[in-house]
């Protein structure tokens, strides 16, 4: 595998492709689109890394690490080129006092976690929707266990508060 | 309810509100063939001197193919077209889906290019050569498809095919092909019709 051979490259891609993407789409905000770029932007890096992977951490582990970087870093361009985009609207999009309409579950729930800080966002993305442990979160993104339940317990905090109104009695 | 409780509350609601749709894992693993093929393999310092001279020539010759050398003062810089003129056609369709594809790609690869200066001055050449990698590819699609055969994006996306192609092989610290490429960029407008026609496919005319 170290050396490059392709049949193994395409069994480690095979083996977690489903995870990274999974990963990916949720970090990408649901961009099906950006989730298929990020994957395979990971494994790229991956591929071309391979010979440097020590085995001191779980190869799964070290591709969800690469996931999170290239998804968060992926983000921070989409969000900029967004931003750009939004300046060239018109003026009546972004400013206009329509009439506000009581935003459904999905868009309140979305907004809400969209609304957390990027670091609590990312461990209750991994570890409530996506499934990690505390031990591989702590590992991918190089923070103590104990950090990860921190952020955790942050990121649960505001979302309850942030639904609190919306939500009422499955919340509280 | 206690914490965990709401944790799992909640992400049995996201999965269930935000399914993640089926890997699609031939089109992803295609890509990353895709963006493998056009990075270099890894060379001994020894002979990647020489093979930035021998780039440096083919990136010459393939300029010479293309009809044009992208050196600074060789020839005049081609006009900035008009969205409303040149680009009417994307514009006239902005929204339909193959020009939407075209937004798109054209949005992606001004980034890239606004980017560039800054991202090869931080030593980010990698990582900005494989981006461009992933565009090329999707130059070449589009140069096929009918999108390719609009009078007015033809030659921005031949010029576009060139650059990227430079990009593409770059590696962090070749600076004398960083000058290039950048020369390149600037007297050929490249940027600038590239914001125009993003304007027009987009359908916001291009005024930034």
């Amino acid at each position: 595998m170290l050396d490059g051979d392709r049949l193994a490259e395409r069994e480690l891609y095979e083996k977690h492709v489903d995870r990274v993407y999974r990963l990916a789409y949720r970090l990408a905000d649901g961009d099906a689109d950006l989730a298929r770029d990020f994957a395979q932007d990971v494994f790229v890096r991956a591929f071309e890394r391979l010979a440097e992977f020590r085995g001191d951490a779980a190869l799964s582990t070290w591709l969800h690490s690469i996931t999170v970087s290239v998804a968060l870093n992926g983000m921070r361009k989409v969000k900029r080129w967004r931003a750009r985009e939004a300046d060239l609207d018109e003026a009546d999009v972004i400013g206009s006092a329509g009439p506000r309409i009581e935003p459904d579950l999905k868009a309140r729930l979305r907004a809400a976690i969209a609304g957390l800080p990027l670091k609590y966002r990312v461990v209750f993305t991994m570890y409530d929707v996506e499934g990690f442990t505390h031990d591989e979160i702590g590992s991918a993104l190089g923070m103590p266990t104990g950090t990860s339940k921190a952020r955790l317990a942050r990121a649960r905090a505001r979302l309850r508060a942030e639904l609190a109104e919306f939500a009422g009695e499955w919340v509280s | 309810m206690n914490e965990d409780r709401f944790g799992e509350t909640l992400g049995d609601l996201v999965r269930d509100l935000e399914a993640v749709p089926e890997t699609p894992r031939d089109e992803i693993w295609a890509g990353i063939a895709a963006a493998r093929r056009f990075r270099r393999p890894e060379r001994s310092r020894r002979t990647r001197a020489l093979v930035q001279g021998l780039s440096l020539a083919a990136t010459l010759a393939f300029g010479f193919a293309l009809g044009r050398v992208w050196t600074p003062g060789s020839a005049a810089p081609p006009p900035i077209p008009s969205p409303g003129g040149d680009f009417a056609s994307l514009n006239a369709h902005a929204g339909a889906p193959q020009f939407r594809l075209a937004a798109d790609y054209l949005a992606r690869t001004e980034e890239l290019l606004a980017d560039f200066p800054e991202g090869t001055r931080e030593g980010r050449a990698s990582d900005v050569a494989g981006w461009a990698s992933q565009l090329l590819l999707d130059t070449r699609l589009l140069i096929d498809s009918p999108t390719g055969s609009d009078p007015a994006m033809a030659p921005l996306l031949s010029d576009l095919e060139l650059v990227l192609a430079q990009i593409a092989s770059l590696r962090d610290g070749d600076q004398q092909e960083i000058t290039l490429i950048i020369d390149g960029i600037t007297q050929n407008r490249v940027l600038a019709r590239l914001r125009v026609a993003a304007g027009a496919a987009a359908g916001t005319n291009g005024d930034d």
